[in-house]
């Protein structure tokens, strides 16, 4: 090996040692999808009759422009048969708000008819159940003895759905 | 202050001129060369010049907009409706820059085929091709990040299919996502806001220094004609507000602008997002690129090459139709809106496929059979025309005058009805003056040129 090439490769290997810490850099611009999703008092169970529904904001930080964010806008929905959902309010298909359907018991979006199931979350009908991602993220609820309904935490990520998650 | 007086200041400022551009010419400056034209030439040599003389007008116009803009949830709508209807000269400053962006878009879709079928991009012009593709492709992506800010229904629905592309696409889909669009509306809007005014301006400024020819033709008459026919038209069509964007309120029909709806229709034929929104359109664009390269041919006249030639009007046609196509809402009201939008992608894709083989056809038949005949009537009865177009001292002193009164009339009008709140006649009048410079100041041209006979 010449002299020359053996310099030449000594400054190249210092140079992509010297590159390798910034590239986890990268990571810089990846956002991550989600909000903290900290426990939070969101109704009681007296609020809201059975088939019928709520939306409400979560987590809510007090700020009019963060809590205006469709992405934490929520459905809590209490089944004819007494049980308690709560879904992301946000279409799987083009992100319009979506709500339930009292007389369908189904959950429907307004824009393009994407229609999905109340008990599970999935959308079986619309551009929504065309898709890959097509179950509505939902909110793990705990309900405690004076009947006071808390979110706790999120499965699935707002707008993108459960899958891949 | 005397005749001589007056020299001497008339001296020192040439002095002054002369000590200013001498010093210049050590800068990059004069790494170009600005050609002023003598006589009115086609406009088709310097179509890219008029694409940047309206990106300069973006730039200046975007800056005011961005004083008074709010890139926030709660403030889009209502700063660009303060902008619209409280701030002084704000709804003619909107105007021009949104109907600049159209002239842009405009503009430099017609550059782009003109150099292509006069095969410009041969003869040690690929990078310069190639660096004008990503330049339009950037300016198609600098308009449609510019009319979502304004969060109106429009804006948010072209959002959200972006968003929904941005996600459909393989593997890399939702960093993709996390990266251009961040988490919820709030990055979003943050996110096109950034993208708009800095990102994406950037880029195609440092790719136009890899893109601008060292000599460029700057025509001031056209240059005014151009700036006025944006106020012309932004007071013949002044872009409305919209409905303001509210979450709980599902959205009417909206089309996008003009420059998406091909896309639009191609989402609407209800094939998989990502074949229709993201891969049609990057094979498109890649064949653009790849032009040069495909093109061997040495001959830089259209019916030369009838395969570039025919795909060229192929490709013209088809954004023609998916742009008219997109347009198209069935007015049916009684079947639902996603059945309303639909369009049979049977139907659509045939239709694209004829009107590619149509055009390919069309180009060969034309170059082989009727070309020959054509050129050689042409040369059989060729004339020399040589006539001189003169116009007497006297009548370019009365135009002159004439132009110069009509100019302080419209200008006079203009302020006038601005203060009368009659904006889009205020616009008008600024247009039609601006316009009567372009014409004066090319008058003084041909007045020159004769006495320079």
């Amino acid at each position: 090996m010449k002299r020359r090439d053996f310099v030449k490769g000594i400054v190249l290997a210092s140079g992509i040692v010297g590159i390798t810490p910034f590239i986890p850099a990268g990571k810089f611009l990846v956002t991550t999808f989600s909000f903290k999703y900290v426990r939070q008092k969101i109704a009681n169970v007296n609020d809201i009759p059975p088939n019928n529904r709520l939306l409400f904001t979560y987590p809510k930080t007090g700020d009019i422009e963060q809590d205006s964010d469709p992405f934490r806008k929520f459905l809590l929905i209490r089944l004819p048969n007494g049980e308690f959902k709560a879904y992301s309010a946000v279409c799987l298909h083009l992100w319009c708000i979506i709500d339930y359907k009292p007389d369908k018991v189904d959950i429907e979006c307004p824009c393009h008819g994407s229609t999905y199931n109340a008990q599970t979350g999935v959308a079986f009908k619309g551009p929504a159940s065309k898709q890959f991602n097509k179950t509505l993220p939902e909110v793990k609820l705990e309900i405690d003895d004076n009947g006071d309904i808390y979110a706790n935490g999120v499965i699935g990520v707002i707008g993108y759905g459960r899958e891949g998650a | 202050m005397g005749e001589k007086g007056h020299k001497n200041i008339g001296k020192l400022l040439a002095d002054l001129y002369n000590w200013v551009i001498d010093r210049l010419r050590r800068t990059v400056l004069f790494g170009i060369r600005l050609v002023i034209p003598k006589k009115l030439l086609s406009i088709h040599g310097f179509l890219g010049m008029l694409t940047l003389v309206t990106f300069i007008i973006l730039g200046v116009t975007g800056v005011l907009l961005a004083f008074y803009y709010k890139p926030s949830i709660t403030q889009a709508y209502t700063s660009v409706k303060l902008i619209n209807n409280e701030v002084e000269f704000g709804i003619i400053i909107r105007n021009i820059h949104y109907h600049a962006a159209n002239a842009m878009l405009i503009l430099a879709i017609y550059h782009l085929f003109y150099q292509l079928f006069s095969g410009k991009y041969k003869v040690r012009n690929e990078v310069i091709w190639i660096t004008g593709i990503i330049t339009g492709v950037l300016t198609f992506l600098e308009a449609y990040t510019g009319y979502d800010l304004i969060l109106n229904e429009r804006g948010v629905l072209a959002i959200n299919i972006g968003a929904s592309l941005t996600n459909s696409v393989p593997i890399i889909g939702r960093t993709l996502a996390s990266i251009l669009l961040g988490f919820g509306f709030s990055d979003i809007i943050l996110h096109f806001y950034i993208f708009h005014i800095l990102v994406i301006p950037l880029l195609m400024i440092i790719i136009l220094t890899i893109h601008l020819p060292r000599n460029l033709i700057f025509d001031p008459p056209v240059v005014a004609v151009l700036g006025g026919a944006i106020l012309i038209a932004a007071g013949l069509y002044p872009v409305p507000l919209g409905e303001g964007f509210n979450p709980n309120i599902p959205p009417g029909i909206t089309v996008p602008e003009w420059y998406i709806t091909g896309l639009y229709a191609l989402l609407r034929t209800g094939i998989d997002k990502f074949v229709a929104g993201v891969l049609l359109p990057t094979l498109f664009i890649v064949y653009f690129l790849l032009i040069p390269f495909i093109d061997k041919n040495k001959s830089m006249s259209w019916h030369d090459r009838p395969l570039i030639t025919g795909l060229g009007i192929a490709g013209l046609a088809q954004i023609a139709l998916t742009t008219v196509w997109g347009f198209y809402i069935n007015p049916n009201k009684v079947i639902g809106l996603a059945e309303r939008l639909a369009i049979d992608p049977i139907q659509f894709y045939i239709i694209l496929a004829i009107i590619i083989a149509a055009s390919i056809i069309a180009s060969y038949v034309y170059s082989i059979y009727i070309h020959p005949k054509i050129s050689q009537n042409r040369t059989s009865n060729k004339t020399v025309k040589n006539f001189k177009f003169t116009i007497s001292e006297r009548a370019i002193t009365a135009l002159v005058i004439a132009a110069i009164a009509i100019q302080v009339i419209l200008t006079i009008y203009s302020i006038n009805s601005y203060a009368n709140k009659l904006y889009n006649i205020s616009m008008i009048s600024m247009g039609a003056s601006l316009t009567i410079f372009g014409f004066l100041i090319h008058l003084a041209r041909i007045f020159s040129a004769q006495e320079g006979d």
